[in-house]
């Protein structure tokens, strides 16, 4: 399996007033491979959104490198970062941030316009379809006030991926959702994942992190642990299906809060 | 003190709005300031001018001999006169023609292509003094000149300079003021020499022409002396003035320019009006909750009011004396014309709080503009605040102008045009703004274009020629104007021509009073003038009149009026009203014959056949026709109205830079506040991967869009209010319907590209100052 993105000793620190400098990544390596779903588990304050931040390009850290699809982004152009992330990547954030001057199915298609890698018409048929596949068709002409939390965060993930990016990223994607929306848009993000998207979650929650196939645990702005769980897309069908495999499930979830205690979570 | 802590927070909280909203009060009371105290310098000086120099009341300009006996002889025995007049005198003024003087440095340019009637005088001995620079009568030693200022601010010359007269050399030892023949517009200057110098002078040039002045009792009656002294036989080949004529010449160069820049003041006054009006809703709409808790706990809306008044009470105070003190060290620049045309007088103390009242008034304005815009606390309910947290727009709906129905257009354009849309209100205040940027700026560079366009004549109740010929009231003149014509007649080079002869009638008014009148009679239809109303006087019984004389003779075209002519009355129908700011715009057309006895000047238009040098014609017919005055239409008008229009140009750089200025203050504080708003907004998109150019594609459409329209609605307003505004202005001099000469290229395209550079370049810089990505989103 390709990698597509590779971080290398990642250091980051913010300033806090004069000469107060508080580093928030120390020397992070990381690899997330091609159609990998991973997440990055950690207390509030590890560090976990400052590192998505950078190795997507939306910020740049003070030292390291950065490959994403074996380029290092580490020294683009702002332009080219830009396109980038418009092109190859889709992002889902815990607020889940549309446009509020802009209907529901203008939040979607509007990276999709400015990307013009397609024309209009298409852009428009492949949010009808997203939207369809995340089960909100009915929500296209409604302003997002007019919509639950869960139904925004399909919203959010049919903008993310309206330009069929090859890596999707997500910062607590399910933090602002109850815990029966939180299953079914991890439900929703496997089936993603299974249909060739690479995605990389920041999570807090040990029941999202236990969804996801590869687990980093992350202290203090280092990676301390990593733990494989094996396929996640089959675990998380089952969610929805029975009873029975409801408690594989839970079974998966206890093995990793052990495992996490263990790290000192 | 609590108050005083939340109004320093607050103006540390929104510095940048603050300096800006400062800036404009601070400009609006500076020029407020200026304005005021240039009518004040203005009045003052010209006072001063006329009481050190002892301005004549009434002066009879004559050529030909003149009986001075027979002149005292009346003054001591006419009823009138005898009551009226204080003091009188007879000035001999010794006409030099151009071609033998030399001005310029001494040096080689002559005067001949000069309009000015150019006379020698000696020192009046009691009044009608020629003063010097400070306003001291002037007393020259032989071999000495002394200039009048009109040709100190021509030829930038100093003390000392040589000036040559024929073959005898002057030194300049004094600068002229001339109470009565200082402005530009009038068309006679007088030099000063020793009585010594005068004598070999007039041994050379034989020509005389004299003023017999007077001095009155009681300037008042000036009307009722007048009709006595032209009722009676006495010298009046030639134009009377009196000192009104004089003081409203005197005022008009700068009136213009004081004019503008009180109309600058009242704009900018404007636009403050609109910040603080943003600026405060801003405010209450981020302290909504605030105040929401300041009621809830039980301050009164009155204390909160004030917390709030406080702030602009500071505020325009502090703005304002600014603007004052500043006003003091600009006043020298605004003021030099006037300091040298009539001295600096001193200003009475109680005048001299009139510039410092204008400033207070921006004051006053700022304070009850602010208190009834903080009404609206009013209506802030605390409960209300306290659960919405934010006064908020109205909600921006979503379903509006959707984006999947865009076609074609970038979406960052897009966007930026719905933004623009969607936030009317809002944006609204920055068009508004904007227009009155586009209308300072168009303004006066619309009226300085318009004055400096040759077509500029026809408010100068004279038709368009390439050329004029002047010869005015002297001696053998009767003769010579003739020989004049019939050369011109004679001339191959010239393609048609037009004699024009103003000669003295009497107007017999209803009461049965007499008055003089100056009428221009010939054919009025080779060299056609723009009539405001009716048409040119074409039968002998028709008559054109300026427009300030028929306001002030209260005739409409179809009206009549009484001449004396030839002895006999003759009722005259009025065919036309035309625009004259000439002669204190007053003066007449009629084709009805003259006699030579009361000519007062000759004038000759003539167009030349097209690849004829215009120069050479000049050079060749001021040598012929001796001594006549030969200019041609842009000289007539520079030499006329070259003090205005380099004081209106002065005006016009400055209203120039004030839009712009304003147009960038203005865009940096709107964006600045609208990023702040938008913040997260501009994260999102930039997170998805929208480019920091396209985030600024977005905010340079909404201003480019704004500006747009405030330039559209500016210069339409300027070419249809702001054209009437102009003659309103130019109305009080004689010219009611100023249309503007536009020059398409600067109004439509320079003047427009000035200001989109202006916004766009602040508007670029604005959005790069927007790095940090993730900011808003975290
Ligand atoms: N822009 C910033 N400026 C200063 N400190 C920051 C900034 N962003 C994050 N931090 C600090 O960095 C640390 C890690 O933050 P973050 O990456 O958001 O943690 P997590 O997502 O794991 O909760 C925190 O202590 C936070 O206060
Ligand atoms: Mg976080």
């Amino acid at each position: 399996m390709n990698t597509v993105l590779d971080a290398q000793k990642l250091n980051k620190s913010y300033t806090l007033g004069k000469g107060n400098e508080q580093p928030v990544l120390r020397d992070v390596d990381m690899q997330i491979k091609e159609g990998e779903f991973i997440s990055v588990m950690g207390p509030s304050g590890s560090g976990k959104s400052t590192l998505l931040y950078n190795i997507c390009g939306m910020d740049r850290p003070d030292s390291g490198t950065v490959l994403f699809q074996n380029r290092d982004i580490a020294g683009l152009p702002e332009r080219e970062l830009s396109r980038l992330r418009l092109n190859e990547m889709g992002f889902i954030f815990q607020q889940i941030h549309l446009l509020k001057n802009l209907s529901i199915f203008d939040n979607i298609i509007l990276s999709g316009y400015q990307a013009r890698t397609r024309s209009r018409m298409e852009v428009n048929r492949r949010a009808e379809e997203l939207m369809e596949r995340t089960g909100i068709t009915e929500l296209a002409g409604n302003d997002i006030t007019q919509a639950s939390g869960g139904q925004l965060q399909r919203v959010g993930i049919c903008r993310a991926l309206i330009n069929e990016p090859g890596i999707l990223f997500g910062d607590e994607p399910t933090g602002a959702l109850n815990s029966s929306a939180s299953e079914e848009i991890m439900a929703l993000l496997a089936e993603i994942n299974r249909a060739g998207t690479t995605i990389m979650l920041v999570t807090h929650d040990i029941k999202v992190a236990s969804r996801t196939e590869r687990v980093l645990f992350m202290m203090d702005g280092r990676i301390v642990a990593e733990k494989r769980l094996g396929a996640a897309g089959a675990a998380a069908e089952q969610v929805t299906a029975t009873a029975a495999t409801a408690a594989a499930a839970k079974a998966r979830e206890e093995h990793l809060a052990a495992w996490l205690l263990e790290q000192g979570f | 003190m609590l108050l005083l802590r939340i109004v320093r927070r607050d103006f540390l909280r929104k510095k940048s709005v603050t300096i800006v909203v400062f800036t404009f009060i601070m400009l609006s009371a500076l020029l407020l300031a200026g304005g005021a105290n240039l009518v004040v310098e203005l009045t003052a000086s010209i006072n001063a001018l006329f009481e050190e120099a002892r301005a004549s009341h009434f002066v009879q300009m004559h050529s030909g001999p003149v009986d001075r006996e027979a002149i005292e002889t009346w003054a001591r025995t006419d009823s009138t006169a005898r009551e009226l007049v204080k003091e009188m005198h007879v000035q001999e003024m010794l006409t030099v023609d151009g071609s033998s003087l030399f001005i310029d440095g001494g040096g080689t340019v002559s005067e001949e292509n000069s309009i000015m009637d150019i006379s020698f005088v000696v020192q009046n001995e009691s009044f009608d003094w020629l003063l010097d620079l400070d306003n001291q009568v002037i007393d020259l030693a032989p071999g000495e000149v002394g200039v009048p200022i009109y040709y100190l601010q021509r030829y930038d010359l100093e003390l000392g300079d040589p000036l040559r007269v024929g073959d005898a050399t002057y030194s300049i030892a004094a600068f002229v003021r001339d109470a009565q023949m200082n402005p530009a517009v009038v068309h006679s200057k007088r030099f000063l020499v020793h009585p010594a110098d005068y004598r070999v002078l007039s041994e050379r040039f034989h020509e005389v022409e004299y003023l017999i002045e007077f001095l009155l009792n009681d300037v008042d009656r000036l009307g009722e002396f007048s009709a006595a002294y032209l009722a009676a036989d006495l010298p009046q080949r030639g134009p009377t003035v009196d000192i009104r004529l004089f003081r409203i010449m005197n005022a008009l160069t700068d009136g213009i320019a004081l004019a503008v820049i009180i109309l600058l003041s009242l704009l900018l006054m404007g636009i403050a009006m609109l910040c603080l009006r943003f600026t405060i809703l801003a405010t209450i709409e981020e302290d909504y909750r605030e105040i929401g808790v300041m009621k809830a706990i039980g301050l009164s809306r009155r204390d909160i009011r004030n917390v709030y008044l406080m702030k602009y009470l500071v505020l325009g105070a502090s703005a304002a004396l600014t603007g004052y003190l500043v006003s003091l060290a600009l006043n020298p620049i605004l003021t030099s014309n006037i300091t040298l045309s009539f001295g600096s007088a001193p200003v009475p103390g109680l005048l001299r709080a009139i510039p410092l009242g204008a400033a207070g008034l921006v004051f006053l304005i700022v304070v009850a503009s602010s208190a009834m815009i903080l009404r609206r606390f009013h209506r802030i309910s605390a409960v209300e605040a306290l659960r919405s947290g934010g006064a908020g727009e109205t909600p921006r709906s979503g379903r509006f102008l959707p984006l999947r129905r865009s076609r074609f257009l970038d979406v960052n354009v897009f966007l930026g045009l719905r933004d623009v849309v969607q936030r009317v209100r809002l944006f609204g205040i920055l068009v508004l703004i904007f227009f009155f940027c586009a209308f300072i700026i168009i303004i006066p560079v619309h009226f300085l274009g318009t004055i400096q366009s040759p077509s500029f004549v026809s408010y100068l109740g004279i038709g368009r020629s390439d050329m004029r010929v002047d010869l005015r009231q002297s001696e053998g003149i009767g003769e010579r104007f003739p020989e004049v014509v019939s050369a011109i007649k004679e001339d191959p080079d010239v393609e048609r021509f037009s004699p024009l002869v103003t000669s003295r009638f009497t107007l017999v008014q209803e009461n049965g009073e007499e008055e003089p009148i100056a009428i221009e009679s010939g054919d009025f239809s080779i060299f056609p003038l723009d009539y405001m109303h009716g048409t040119a006087p074409r039968r002998d019984d028709e008559i054109a009149l300026s427009y300030l004389y028929a306001r002030d003779l209260g005739r409409d075209p179809g009206d009549t009026l009484v001449l004396l002519v030839g002895g006999e009355q003759r009722e005259m129908t009025v065919s036309g009203i035309y625009q004259d700011v000439t002669n204190g715009g007053r003066t007449a057309k009629a084709p009805l014959p003259f006699d030579s006895e009361n000519v007062l000047w000759y004038t000759i238009s003539l167009d030349l056949v097209p690849g004829t040098s215009l120069e050479a014609k000049m050079h060749q017919y001021s040598q012929a026709f001796y001594p006549a005055r030969v200019t041609d239409l842009e000289g007539y008008i520079a030499q006329t109205l070259g003090g205005t229009i380099g004081q209106l140009r002065r005006v016009t750089i400055i209203a120039v830079a004030v839009g712009v200025a304003v147009a960038i203050l203005i865009t940096a504080l709107f964006l600045k506040m609208l990023i702040a708003r938008d913040i997260t907004r501009i994260a999102i998109m930039r997170s998805l991967g929208f480019s920091l150019r396209s985030i600024r594609a977005q905010y340079l459409t909404m201003t480019l869009s704004l500006l747009a329209a405030g330039i559209a609605a500016g210069t339409l307003f300027s070419n249809t209010v702001g054209q009437r505004l102009v003659s309103l202005l130019w109305s009080f001099m004689g010219a009611a319907r100023i249309r503007f000469v536009i020059d398409p290229l600067q109004a439509y395209l320079l003047l427009p590209l000035l200001l989109v550079t202006a916004v766009s370049v602040t508007t670029v810089l604005s959005i790069s100052r927007i790095r940090q990505i993730n900011g808003g989103i975290q």
